[in-house]
């Protein structure tokens, strides 16, 4: 508990370019903290459909902590949750219009991963622990950083998978046909790719989520909507 | 006989979380013992066809553009769709707690953990837009929840039946679950091969 | 108090949906006309490169598909039949889209055929969600073009590929069922 409270107090001091960097570095949602693994093992076959969901999930991300951030004192506590609920799946839909519109290509091999974006937990898990108890200014620091964090993430594990399983980076071949291992691009290449990634963090002993305590504690569960069975205890 | 074939492919073929990511968060945080992921499985089974049922009402009844308010309300899907999971499992818990604790007493710590479960999701969001017909997004939903429920279970024996092997340090924890969701994620695409004519 | 805390509460979350749902509404009309653009400008483009010419709703051939259902059962798919006319209103060709099951989800194809029903060109309506390197192979330009000339009676010969077993048969499927309607409707037109 001491420690939480600590967390936190860190956490209001940071400016709003340390926001970014904490995202970004510190407290990088995919290679730290490991939370949204859903889109990170499903739209990483190629890069470009990485930076299409990294930007898509940035963007929501931004939008949701900054109104949050600015209702935040005007909403009632116990109605909290759902009320984060219908903004964040507000701005998914708005931005699920917008790729329909302009990147048809994108919104073609993204399918049904764009209203997912509401269930990704870094969305709600930023929400509750920082949106909802920071200033405006900050919490679109917090949403920029994690954001591209998580853009960067997937970025470095699609890179990854395109060059060995289809011998390309965002669509440029350098790898001949028969050296390429198909495998890699189909869904045991995800799990493979993450799980050597995650043992090069172990064996360096860099912060991660399986080698300290922190962040979500290794459940991304815990970091969102846990919080719900408690406030309807609390109406009792 | 085509519920089993949607049955088998939803469940096996493009098993939920080996081919299509969905609800990977509880594959991998609650497949510790082989007990826990039979009550995460059974809840999982239970609030997807529920949901699915009610989603799919709503749908039909509100959101579809012959439905009450005879205007296309479908882009409403992902906001409608996830505020009913949110309420439904809340409900859900209040009402096993008080009328039947025995199954309260087996699933009831699951419930909350499954909002955010984006399988619910995936699986609502899939049949309102890919089934017209109810009872087939049904089967469909069941084959999927079933798929889960597997995939979990399979999960939970392996680990812990690895509990006390000699697994290289850097591999301990996370990496050896997701190198066994490789492999399982190999043998299941093996499946794919099954041809029903 | 306490209920009216609760009403309190029911009114915020009920106000804030409100508002939220509304700025969604106004949005999606004003993307409508922008979606709606996108996918026009997509299909006519691909329409004048499988069959280059003029097209109308008037000329979509309604009873094609009615006519081959159960024609061949083991086709499983769906298909629409649109006739394709030069400057002066003669028919030189058919576009057919039609649609089939792939690895990732449906199969959309656009296919061009002449007049007397041989392929003339081939197009993937939208992206598919294949996987890359793999099904997606099915999208790449010598695949599209090994189907030219072919027709219903010999669209069987052309090869699959391998590997990629599942979209490519999906795609084979999708073709057969194109050079199927295009023929019906060939042969409907020529016997007027």
């Amino acid at each position: 508990m001491g420690v939480n409270s600590m967390e936190k107090d860190n956490e209001k001091k940071l400016s709003f370019l340390g926001c970014i960097f904490n995202g970004i570095v510190t407290e990088n949602p995919i290679l730290i903290l490991m939370i949204g693994m859903c889109p990170t093992l499903a739209v990483t076959t190629s890069v470009s459909n990485a930076i299409g969901m990294g930007l898509s999930t940035t963007a929501v991300l931004v939008a949701s902590n900054a109104l949050i951030s600015l209702v935040r004192n005007i909403i009632p506590d116990r109605v909290r949750i759902p009320i984060y609920i219908v903004i964040v799946a507000s701005f998914v839909t708005l931005i699920e219009f917008t790729i329909k519109a302009y990147f048809p290509a994108l919104y073609e091999s993204l399918g049904i991963y764009i209203p997912l974006i509401v269930v990704n937990c870094i969305i709600f898990g930023r929400a509750e622990a920082f949106a909802g108890k920071n200033k405006v200014i900050h919490s679109i620091g917090d949403g920029i950083g994690m954001g591209l964090g998580f853009t960067l993430g997937i970025i470095l594990i699609s890179a990854i998978r395109e060059l060995i399983g289809s011998g390309s980076i965002y669509g440029f071949t350098f790898v001949p046909e028969n050296y390429r291992a198909a495998l890699f691009v189909l869904p045991p290449g995800a799990f493979l790719v993450l799980a050597f990634l995650t043992a090069i963090q172990n064996r360096l002993n860099l912060p991660s989520a399986t080698n300290k305590k922190d962040g979500c504690n290794n459940d991304c569960l815990h970091c969102t909507l846990h919080k719900q069975p408690v406030t309807a205890e609390e109406e009792k | 006989m085509e519920y089993i074939v949607i049955i088998i492919s939803a469940a096996l073929i493009s098993n939920v979380v080996l081919s299509r990511f969905l609800g990977i968060c509880a594959f991998v945080g609650v497949s510790n013992k082989v007990e826990t992921a039979k009550g995460m499985g059974a809840a999982v089974i239970f609030v997807i066809l529920i949901a699915t049922a009610v989603t799919f009402g709503i749908n039909n009844v509100f959101l579809e553009k012959n439905g009450v308010f005879g205007l296309d309300l479908t882009y409403l899907q992902t906001i409608a769709f996830i505020m009913v999971i949110a309420c439904l499992v809340q409900f859900l818990e209040m009402f096993l707690k008080k009328f039947v604790p025995a199954l309260y007493k087996a699933l009831g710590i699951y419930l909350p953990l499954i909002t955010t479960n984006c399988a619910v999701l995936g699986v609502a969001l899939t049949v309102a837009q890919d089934y017209s017909n109810f009872v087939r997004g049904m089967v469909y939903a069941l084959g999927t929840s079933l798929g889960f429920c597997i995939s979990l279970i399979l999960m939970a024996s392996i680990r812990e039946k690895i509990e006390g092997n000699d697994i290289p340090e850097s591999f301990k924890g996370k990496p050896i679950v997701l190198i066994i969701a490789c492999l399982m994620a190999i043998a299941f695409t093996g499946f794919s091969n099954l041809n029903f004519g | 108090m306490k209920i009216l805390g609760i009403l309190k509460d029911a009114i915020m979350l009920f106000v804030i949906t409100l508002v939220l749902v509304t700025v969604l509404a106004f949005t999606k009309v004003w993307t409508q006309q922008a979606i709606d653009r996108t996918n026009l400008e997509a299909q006519l483009k691909a329409f004048n490169e499988v069959c280059p010419g003029y097209y109308s709703s008037e000329d979509i051939v309604s009873d094609v598909v009615g006519a081959s259902a159960g024609y061949d059962a083991s086709l499983n798919g769906d298909g629409a039949v649109l006739r394709c006319k030069n400057e002066s209103g003669d028919i030189i060709g058919y576009i057919v889209q039609c649609t089939s099951k792939g690895y990732g989800g449906p199969l959309n194809l656009i296919v061009g055929f002449d007049k007397t029903g041989k392929v003339t060109g081939v197009r993937y309506a939208n992206v598919p969600s294949e996987t890359p390197g793999l099904g997606m192979k099915t999208t790449e330009q010598w695949f599209l073009d090994s189907w030219l000339d072919h027709s219903h009676d010999n669209v069987s010969e052309v090869d699959t590929i391998s590997g990629a077993t599942i979209s490519s048969t999906a795609f084979k499927q999708a073709m057969s069922l194109a050079c199927m309607f295009a023929s019906r409707a060939a042969t409907m037109d020529g016997g007027k």
